[in-house]
């Protein structure tokens, strides 16, 4: 399930536990929504393909942070996707 | 730079107790894992066509044994096929199941053994040299285990993927037989001890070891990985489980019947598989239809001309497998089997896929550099190469099966000469972004982007 909430700083998704490429999609479908021009991603991995993606839909990611649980390997990825104002 | 980069900020975000802070990009397996396999597949496609236009007098009446035939066949399955399917599997599974290998040395353990292997195999099959045969044989047999151990142990450890390990599974297990099958088939050469007390005779456990090969081993693998590989490329969700779970299981219940029926020689039984095939591979086929037409992305473009042709080519050979049970002296139509199954079917896929891949594989590095993603032009083609592979390909697989067909040789011959063609295309291809990953990881400079 993904959770989806708002900060001061736009949009945040919950991503955890989603098999590529549903992230993705759920991503591109919130851009394409054209609600928000600031969105952030809370993964359990770095989406690489998505960087192609935002690009084509003139937006650019940012991989803020990356983080593994020492004892339980899980990863925490946080990634900021903003509509790119210099196109 | 590129502004898409992943560029680290100061930013800590404090997600679990006793966390630590690891580079972004440690899972990313290094470059020159998966385009070892990827350069050596494409110079053994250029490979197995020329031995094919070598024995181009030998394809239509080939019903297995030593000699070029044999050779070309085992360029295709194991130095094609299978080189291909290892390389994919390496880059793709952590990527989409999240899992790290803690150490490459497995993976580049199975290449050490599987590249020479199956080389010195193709070898001996085509000096009809059985010592030659053995060592590569057990080469080769000794890298694709160590491959399925690497790839079993990602299936044990992941939650997600479940269509693609339980395909993953099944495809292993016919692993392990193939390798069994293929060198007791060599011993049998020598020793003639295959037909004595319970074991299959030689022709049983070649079309057993046929099976496995090219449906359990190669068909189920390449099957469970389109449920990664079409929803990614195609932006789709994951395919429904209920009718996916259904394909398998028609899928696996007809390789245990044909299984069972080329061992034990009981040619009704092994037919009984082909209805279950075909009701399986429609399934999947659909399924697979259906993540393209809801995928955000629409245009696919010339790969997955291939991918879809492919597919029709996966139902052609099951038809034509039934069919050479049952009128083997109609059309060649062992050999015309043979040929949809392997250089038609798999290899049209994999091809397909790796024009996919490829480009992926550059990104993903370009990204890890924060470079920006190349363009096809950076990789050596300017999509001349692709489409060049993609009407030789065509063209040749036209051309061999009429030739098989009709049992016209010198047709065979132009045609294989022309998917030596497309080969030394997607070689050409290969080698391109080969070079491109060589500039990028040398800090040589790359083209410049608009
Ligand atoms: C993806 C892997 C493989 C595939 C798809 C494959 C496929 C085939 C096919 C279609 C045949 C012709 C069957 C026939 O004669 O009726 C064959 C024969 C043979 N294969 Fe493989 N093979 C694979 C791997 C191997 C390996 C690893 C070995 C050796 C260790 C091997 C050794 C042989 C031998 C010796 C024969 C000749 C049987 C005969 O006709 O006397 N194969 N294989």
């Amino acid at each position: 399930m993904t959770k989806r909430w708002q900060e001061d700083d736009g949009l945040h998704l919950d991503l955890h536990g989603l098999s590529p490429p549903e992230p993705m999609i759920k991503v591109l479908q919130e851009i394409e929504g054209g609600e928000y021009n600031h969105i952030v991603l809370h993964m359990d991995r770095d989406p690489i393909h998505l960087y192609e993606e935002l690009a084509e839909r003139g937006w650019r990611g940012q991989l803020v942070s990356h983080q593994v649980d020492e004892i339980s390997g899980d990863v925490a990825v946080i990634v900021e996707l903003s509509l790119d104002t210099k196109e | 730079m590129n502004s898409l980069g992943p560029k680290q900020s100061g930013r800590r975000h404090l997600a679990f107790p006793g966390e630590v802070l690891v580079g972004a990009h440690d899972w990313l397996i290094p470059y020159s894992i998966p385009l070892r396999f990827f350069v050596a597949a494409s110079f053994f496609q250029v490979l197995a066509w020329g031995l094919m236009a070598l024995g181009y007098g030998d394809v239509a009446g080939f019903r297995g044994g030593p000699g070029v035939i044999l050779a070309a066949l085992h360029a295709l399955t194991l130095g094609v096929l299978a080189m291909t399917a290892m390389g994919a599997a390496y880059q793709l599974l952590s990527v989409a199941s999240g899992i790290t290998l803690k150490s490459y040395f497995m993976c580049r353990l199975s290449s050490w053994a599987f590249l020479p292997g199956t080389f010195l195999l193709v070898g001996g099959m085509f000096h009809s040299n059985t010592t030659l045969m053995f060592v590569g044989g057990v080469l080769a047999v000794f890298g694709l285990l160590v491959f399925g151990a690497v790839i079993g142990w990602i299936f044990y450890k992941t939650q997600t993927l479940v269509m693609t390990v339980q395909h993953g599974w099944i495809a292993l297990a016919s692993l392990v037989l193939l390798g069994l099958a293929g060198v007791s088939l060599i011993l049998d050469f020598d020793t003639g001890f295959l037909g004595t007390s319970t074991l299959a005779a030689h022709a049983e456990l070649a079309l057993t070891h046929a099976i496995l090969g090219g449906f359990g081993f190669m068909g189920l693998m390449v099957m469970g990985f389109s449920y990664i590989l079409v929803p990614m490329f195609a932006l789709s969700p994951a395919p429904d489980p209920k009718p996916s779970t259904l394909a398998f299981g028609l899928g696996a219940l007809g390789l245990v019947l044909a299984l069972s029926g080329a061992w034990l020689g009981a040619t009704l039984l092994t037919l009984s598989a082909v209805p279950l095939g075909l009701a399986a591979a429609s399934i999947h086929i659909w399924l697979m239809f259906k993540a393209m037409r809801t995928g955000m992305k629409k245009r696919l473009g010339v790969s997955f001309v291939m991918v879809r042709l492919g597919w029709a080519l996966m139902v052609l050979a099951i038809l034509l497998g039934g069919l050479s049970l049952m009128f083997p002296e109609i059309l060649n139509m062992p050999a015309l089997f043979g040929f949809t199954l392997t250089f038609g079917w798999l290899l049209t896929f994999l091809t397909g896929v790796l024009q996919r891949i490829l480009p992926f594989l550059a990104a993903m590095h370009a990204h890890k550099l924060s470079q920006p993603a190349p363009r096809l032009s950076e990789l050596g083609q300017e999509g001349k190469v692709l489409k060049t592979h993609m009407i030789a390909h065509c063209s040749a697989l036209t051309l061999v099966a009429l030739g098989i067909a009709s049992d016209q040789d010198l047709i065979i011959l132009v045609g294989a000469l022309v998917g030596m063609v497309g080969a030394v295309s997607f070689l050409w291809f290969t080698l391109g972004v080969s070079r491109y990953l060589g500039k990028l990881y040398n800090n040589e400079p790359l083209p410049e982007q608009p």
